[in-house]
């Protein structure tokens, strides 16, 4: 019995000794970065981001990396995947992680030119939620909308359609947005399937049936007033057709919209856009909540024309969406009339995003269209409200398609879909701002696997920051949307 | 007589369950190799930790889990069939030991054989679009798992003489319980079954009737508790369906359910008391219940000839055999689906043929045998739109089906072509890193990545080369409309550019095929000009003959068409006035043996409706 004591402690200390990383001694340097995958160098990170794993993205038989931060070290062979305990000693060290990535050819060692990860004392708002689906066309399947702790990896399905969706009685999901980053007022649409507008308000959930013959359609593209209990959505007739050489597969296209004002407490609606050659679409309120921004496209049909989508076919690469704003009053809750904000030399400029100082707004551009996140050639641009001036986010863009983005509550993130990886499928990215709008390299979403964002099939829709978790499950939004939905009551004017 | 009888019972008794297995998959191997091919392309299994998590997300995920992995050997379909017959070779056994069946009964442990077989060669075109992973393997695990676990279940009746109604009612509920996430309804149906057998096990009624009770609650009460708590990606129209195939499109097919009620009904029967087949009115009961059984079998058999030949055609393409596809099209005896013609005239052109060929054989567009509208964009859309050069609409025609009906194999080798095609390389690496997790598609997408490396090779790989020939089509803004050669002949047929003859070889039959002269005559004149001396293909001869002759252009006798063509044409001139006012199924029928294989019979006599 003793002798197998021995035995196994002997099996233990080759294990531990086995499994405890060392850093090669013998190396010869390279003055080339590595090329790791989630590419992490030199990028700005919040100092309460969940651990950064990553791996060599080249050719090599092995690899050992570190992280190292003052008197703190961290060393992983094969995938740099730091604990979360190891992360957060090596992040309370100091501003600055010192990278080395040391890649094994054959029985040589070879060490990168080594590089930082800068720590920003400013945090990032703790969990994100976001679609989750496939970069599909028309079919969709299971669907869900999910949240995301960013300081760890636990993930948490908010609502899955497959509750509500069975067969050809399938239910699609979209458009999920918060008030304020308060994951206790949320909503997002149901569409098909029990379809309808739910929407959680303090505790209580209900499903609105926004469709009423004065308007387009039932509420689209949402944009929750900071603090009164009042939604502005798009309504969209959208339809979508496919390339048959271009790389950009696919066009997606409103051939009319408007914008609705929706009052949450009465169930109220009225038209506030309602332009027969005006598509307006992506409204977004200022954080002071007395001025609406939005997108809108000037296109006039043909008389002759009897198919509206035949005509936006037709010119879909004349479709040039500027920047309006409208001025609210939240007295008596009457919106004032258009003013342009931007309008691109050549472009088409949508989803205005204004920072939480006011100062600045972000919104996408590509060449024409509606609908960036299709679009290869979508890039992230900046406005400087104070002076007017706006410039193409180069520090943060990539070749490809750059799209769906917002601030973090501070104002010192954003968090935005990019399609850099590998051009289709979407991945959250988050860059650091300075209060003078200079932002630093972006980096992803961090995986406790550093491969999984490659082997997912999904691609993550709508990133939103909030404050917290979402305090409903599926089953509680399966419930109410298994019920008749409140039809809303179409009103020339919310004024009191 | 008495040597006979000696004889008899000197033959083990597994010798006839060992002989149907041999039968069994001989048939599946002579009939079926194309589908059980076809089967595994369908199937997806990933050597992956995310691919097992993602399967554990429904009830039941454990069961497709271990079944996509045994799917897979029907890349070799004899490996697959080996397999298979393990497996039925190990429910047989588990049946006769779990429900102890004496030697005279013992043909009846065929019948679940056959019932799970039927669950697979029924299949038919719902190979396209049945959502359920593993499909083959999939009944055939979860019944010998339930099995095995009423064998447990005897093993504890027998064994336990303490606190035995408590640990009969216990171990139901833990069938319940852990058989339900990991074998979805198998597990339950196991719990379900011993609820019904403890009547025959337990003489006392009063804990019969607990254990049932206890049982029966909890596998309808504990699926519902999984629902509630831990599954959101079910829905509860499918809580007591989970890991059953769904036959539904439209509407749903339950016809399609038989073999696993019968399967239900089967094992719901052996726990009850069997008579004594000692009795002499008893003795031929088992024989004909297999009979019965083996009758059902071949009945629900799917055989449609054109599902077999598309199939068959669609193997010889993946493995670039573009002869086995003529071949497989000579043997072609019922009228072709236009799945069918479409291939054929592929493998015509990539063997450069098509001009001399393509109205040599079987033509049509019978509508495919099964109960619901399939179409071929459904079964070869991607092939096809892959091959002729339309790698966005492969692509996009991939990714639907795989969002629809569930990732698999030949979706993603599609995407991956289409993305190397689109000089999207990081994308394609993305699919093929995936495919490298498999156990027999590594290979091939290690080759592809090879070609990622090198995009300048895709032009000379012998897969590709012809399809970067054809990739010329016009940029458009518009939809399929799910009419694979219908739009694809129109995007041929107005396309304006003529500087590659293979291209342009196809646009001139595509304006052949829509009979429009007005089209034919630009892309035949750029194409001649490649080909200054060489004789024209004969069925493009027949068309410049058709309409030069139709529409008078001069000096018709001396164009360069062969006097053969245009004796032909007159005699179709003479002959077709015969048929005058006569229903046009009866003239083609006719005229088919004399002009069956020219150009002329399909523009006078073939009009097929626009539904492909």
């Amino acid at each position: 019995m003793k002798i197998h004591f021995n035995k196994l402690s002997f099996f233990l200390l080759f294990l531990f000794t086995a499994c405890s990383v060392k850093l090669p001694t013998d190396y010869e340097e390279k003055d080339e970065l590595p090329r790791i995958y989630p590419d992490y160098v030199g990028v700005t990170i919040p100092v309460n981001i969940a651990p950064l794993t990553f791996e060599l993205d080249e050719e090599a038989d092995g690899m050992v990396a570190r992280y190292k931060a003052g008197e703190q070290e961290i060393i992983s062979a094969d995938k740099m995947q730091p604990s979360l305990k190891e992360w957060r000693q090596l992040l309370s060290q100091g501003s600055t992680l010192q990278v080395d990535v040391f890649a094994k050819r054959g029985d040589r060692w070879t060490h990168y030119r080594p590089f930082t990860i800068t720590v920003s004392p400013d945090s990032i708002d703790p969990w994100l939620s976001y679609r989750l689906i496939p970069p599909s066309y028309i079919s969709y399947e299971a669907l869900t909308i999910n949240q995301r702790c960013l300081e760890t990896y636990e993930e948490q399905v908010i609502y899955d359609n497959m509750l509500c969706g069975f067969e050809v009685d399938g239910q699609c999901i979209n458009c999920h947005h918060y008030q304020q980053y308060n994951p206790e007022r949320m909503q997002f649409h149901a569409r098909q399937n029990k379809g309808g507008t739910v929407i959680a308000y303090d505790g209580k959930l209900k499903k609105v049936n926004m469709k009423n013959d004065s308007i387009l359609s039932a509420g689209v593209y949402p944009a929750w007033h900071p603090w009164m209990p009042l939604i502005v959505y798009s309504t969209n007739l959208t339809n979508q057709s496919f390339f048959t050489t271009s790389r950009d597969k696919i066009e997606v296209y409103d051939s009319q919209s408007d914008l609705i004002a929706y009052d949450i407490e009465t169930d109220e609606v009225t038209n506030i856009e309602r332009y027969p050659d005006e598509l307006e679409v992506f409204p977004a309120w200022s954080p002071d909540g007395r001025t609406l921004y939005f997108s809108s496209a000037h296109f006039t049909h043909q008389e002759s024309s009897k198919d509206l989508t035949a005509d936006i076919i037709a010119n879909y690469d004349s479709l040039h969406y500027c920047i309006y704003r409208k001025s609210f009053d939240p007295e008596t809750k009457q919106f004032g009339p258009r003013e342009l904000v931007f309008q691109a030399e050549k472009g088409s400029a949508l989803l205005p995003r204004v920072s939480p100082d006011g100062r600045f707004l972000l919104f996408s551009m590509a060449d024409h269209g509606v609908f960036h996140i299709w679009h290869h050639d979508a890039d992230l641009w900046l406005m400087d409200l104070q002076t007017g001036d706006a410039r193409s986010l180069d520090e943060v863009n990539s070749p490809d398609t750059e799209s769906y983005h917002t601030w973090s509550s501070n104002g010192r993130w954003m968090v935005f879909s990019s399609r850099r990886d590998d051009g289709t499928f979407t991945r959250p990215f988050f860059a650091h701002a300075d209060a003078e709008g200079h932002f630093s390299k972006p980096f992803e979403l961090p995986s406790a696997d550093s491969d999984f964002h490659r082997q997912f099939l999904r691609s993550y829709n709508i990133p939103e920051f909030m404050h917290g978790p979402v305090p409903y499950g599926p089953h509680d939004f399966a419930r109410v949307l298994k019920g008749d939905g409140v039809p809303v009551n179409y009103v020339r004017s919310l004024a009191p | 007589m008495v040597d006979k009888m000696k004889f008899l019972t000197r033959i083990p008794p597994f010798a006839l369950p060992m002989a149907a297995l041999v039968v069994i998959g001989g048939l599946l191997l002579f009939f079926e190799s194309d589908f059980l091919w076809k089967l595994q392309e369908s199937n997806l299994f990933l050597c992956s930790s995310s691919f097992f998590k993602d399967q554990m997300v429904e009830p039941g995920g454990l069961l497709t889990w271990v079944s996509t992995w045994f799917t897979q050997f029907f890349f070799h379909p004899w490996v697959g069939v080996l397999l298979l017959c393990g497996w039925w070779l190990l429910l047989m056994w588990l049946i006769k030991s779990t429900f102890r069946i004496s030697a005279s009964w013992m043909p009846v442990i065929i019948i679940p054989v056959l019932f799970l077989l039927v669950t697979i060669v029924e299949t038919g075109y719902w190979v396209y679009i049945l959502k359920l992973r593993g499909h083959a393997f999939l009944g055939t695990i979860g019944t010998t798992a339930a099995v095995a676990l009423l064998w447990g279940f005897r093993s504890l009746v027998d064994k336990v003489h303490v606190h035995q109604t408590l640990f009969r009612s216990v171990f139901i509920l833990i069938t319940s319980a852990v058989g339900y996430p990991l074998l979805g309804i198998y597990g339950v149906g196991a719990a379900a079954l011993m609820s019904v057998w403890i009547w025959r096990l337990e003489p006392r009624r009063a804990s019969a009737l607990t254990v049932c009770v206890t049982g029966l609650s909890g596998a309808v009460l504990l699926p519902l508790l999984f629902y509630r708590f831990v599954y959101y990606q079910t829905n509860l129209a499918n809580v007591f369906a989970a890991r059953l195939p769904l036959y539904v499109v439209k509407e749903e097919y339950t016809i399609y359910y038989l073999p696993f009620v019968l399967l239900l009904g089967f094992f719901v029967v052996m726990c009850m008391p069997l008579p004594s087949s000692q009795k002499r009115a008893w003795k031929a009961v088992p024989l004909l219940l297999l009979l019965a059984a083996s009758i059902y079998t071949g009945h629900f058999w799917y055989d449609d000839e054109n599902f077999h030949h598309e199939l068959a055609m669609q193997r010889c393409i993946d493995r670039l055999d573009w002869e086995g596809v003529l071949q497989e099209a000579v043997k072609q005896e019922d009228e072709p689906t236009r799945a069918i013609v479409m291939m054929r005239n592929l493998a015509l052109a990539r063997l450069g043929r098509q001009g001399d060929e393509m109205y040599h054989y079987k033509n049509g567009c019978k509508r495919c045998d099964a109960p619901f509208d399939i179409r071929a964009i459904n079964s070869v859309g991607a092939l096809i739109y892959y091959h002729y050069g339309m790698p966005n609409y492969s692509y996009r025609l991939s990714m639907e089906r795989g969002v629809e009906f569930g990732w698999r194999t030949e979706q993603l080798k599609f995407l991956a072509r289409c993305s190397i095609l689109n000089g999207e390389l990081q994308l394609a690496r993305k699919y093929l890193n995936l495919l490298r997790q498999t156990t027999f598609h590594r290979s091939w997408a290690e080759q592809m990545l090879e070609l990622t490396k090198h995009p300048e090779d895709v032009a000379k790989s012998p897969e590709m080369e012809f399809i970067t020939h054809m990739m010329h089509y016009d940029n458009e803004l518009t939809s399929d409309h799910n009419l694979v050669e219908d739009f694809l002949t129109k995007r041929l047929m107005y396309s304006n550019y003529y500087h590659d003859p293979i291209f342009l070889e196809q646009v001139m039959y595509a304006s052949m095929a829509a009979k429009n002269s007005q089209l034919f005559w630009p892309h035949f004149y750029n194409y001649i000009q490649f080909y200054p001396d060489r004789p024209w293909p004969v069925h493009v001869q027949e068309a410049v003959y058709l309409f030069g002759t139709n529409e008078g252009q001069p000096n018709m006798d001396k164009c360069p068409v062969s006097q053969a063509v245009k004796e032909n044409l007159k005699r179709f001139n003479m002959t077709a006035p015969l048929y005058e006012g006569q229903d046009m199924k009866k003239v083609r029928e006719a005229m088919r043996p004399l002009f069956g294989n020219t150009y002329y019979f399909d523009y006078y006599l073939v009009n097929f409706p626009s539904q492909n």
